[in-house]
């Protein structure tokens, strides 16, 4: 491109550097800092960043991680009843010969028990 | 040190003011800033390069830093820049007009352009850098900068012609 129209760029810019510079603050107002280095302040917003980023995982965790089994109601009938209804493969070996008859043996009461009467007759070495 | 920054103190407003995209509390606060990191050394001037392009150099990362910390920082500042006396010089109004009207062209027409191509024309014609120098301030080749030079200088041409001919 021709130089003419460098110069006018360059005439530009230049314009608009002096307007800036113009408007510059003082060297010595940016050098003595009008706020302290931003560090400070940086740390001083850093728990709450680090608490929101914390609340933030959390709360995406929560919608991501897919939830466990459905513990609705009906459910957890039908797992209780399927456990009442289970029996061990080995309770047939607690069944043993002779186990019924606890279940037969009869109750006992005063008037089911006939006991002899007393004798009145002395015994046989109390004889005179 | 500080007579350094001292001296270059109105080209590295102007340019943190292009680094900030005109936002002039951001720039007052990236100057503060990157003058801090010059002069307690965490921003260390190795020698390799000239001062102004090191220095241009922290001025553009550190307004990257503080973009991203500026939803933290802006109420203050705005309190604090509403407080403030202002100190304007005396300037002919006729000519400020003239001379801010075309400013203003410019800053509308730089602002249509890639952060990049206006990155670059800002240190060659603003800032007076080589396009070398301009490639170290933005940690690009010199290839990419001349292309961003070339292209910017260009689509910036075209901006200001239509804008002129409204």
């Amino acid at each position: 491109m021709s130089g003419s129209d460098d110069r006018d760029l360059r005439e530009r810019f230049a314009e608009l550097r002096d307007e800036d510079a113009g408007s510059a603050p003082s060297f010595s107002g940016v050098r003595r800092g009008r706020a302290t280095s931003t560090s400070p302040r940086r740390l001083r917003f850093a728990p709450v960043a680090a608490l929101s980023i914390a609340a933030i995982l959390t709360a995406g965790a929560l919608v991501v991680v897919p939830r466990g089994p459905d513990r609705s109601i009906e459910a957890a009938i039908a797992q209780a009843r399927s456990i009442s209804s289970w029996t061990a493969p080995t309770d047939a070996w607690l069944t043993l010969s002779g186990f019924e008859i606890p279940d037969s043996v009869p109750s006992l009461t005063p008037s089911s028990v006939t006991l002899p009467e007393a004798s009145t007759t002395t015994p046989p070495g109390d004889a005179p | 040190m500080e007579a350094a920054l001292a001296a270059l103190h109105a080209e590295s407003f102007s340019w943190a003011l292009a680094c900030c995209r005109r936002d002039r509390f951001l720039a007052e606060e990236v100057l503060q800033v990157a003058y801090v990191k010059v002069l307690d050394g965490s921003a260390r001037f190795d020698g390799r390069s000239g001062f102004k392009t090191f220095l241009f150099g922290v001025i553009r990362r550190t307004a990257m830093e503080q973009r991203r910390a500026r939803w933290l920082s802006s109420r203050r500042l705005l309190l604090w820049f509403n407080s403030r006396p202002e100190s304007q010089k005396p300037v002919d109004p006729e000519t400020a007009s003239l001379r801010s009207e075309r400013a203003r062209a410019l800053s509308v027409a730089l602002e249509r352009l890639s952060g990049r191509q206006r990155e670059v024309l800002q240190l060659v014609f603003s800032q007076d850098l080589t396009i070398e120098q301009a490639a170290s301030v933005l940690g690009i080749s010199t290839g990419s900068a001349r292309q961003h030079y070339e292209r910017g200088k260009a689509r910036l041409r075209e901006l200001l012609a239509s804008e002129a001919n409204r």
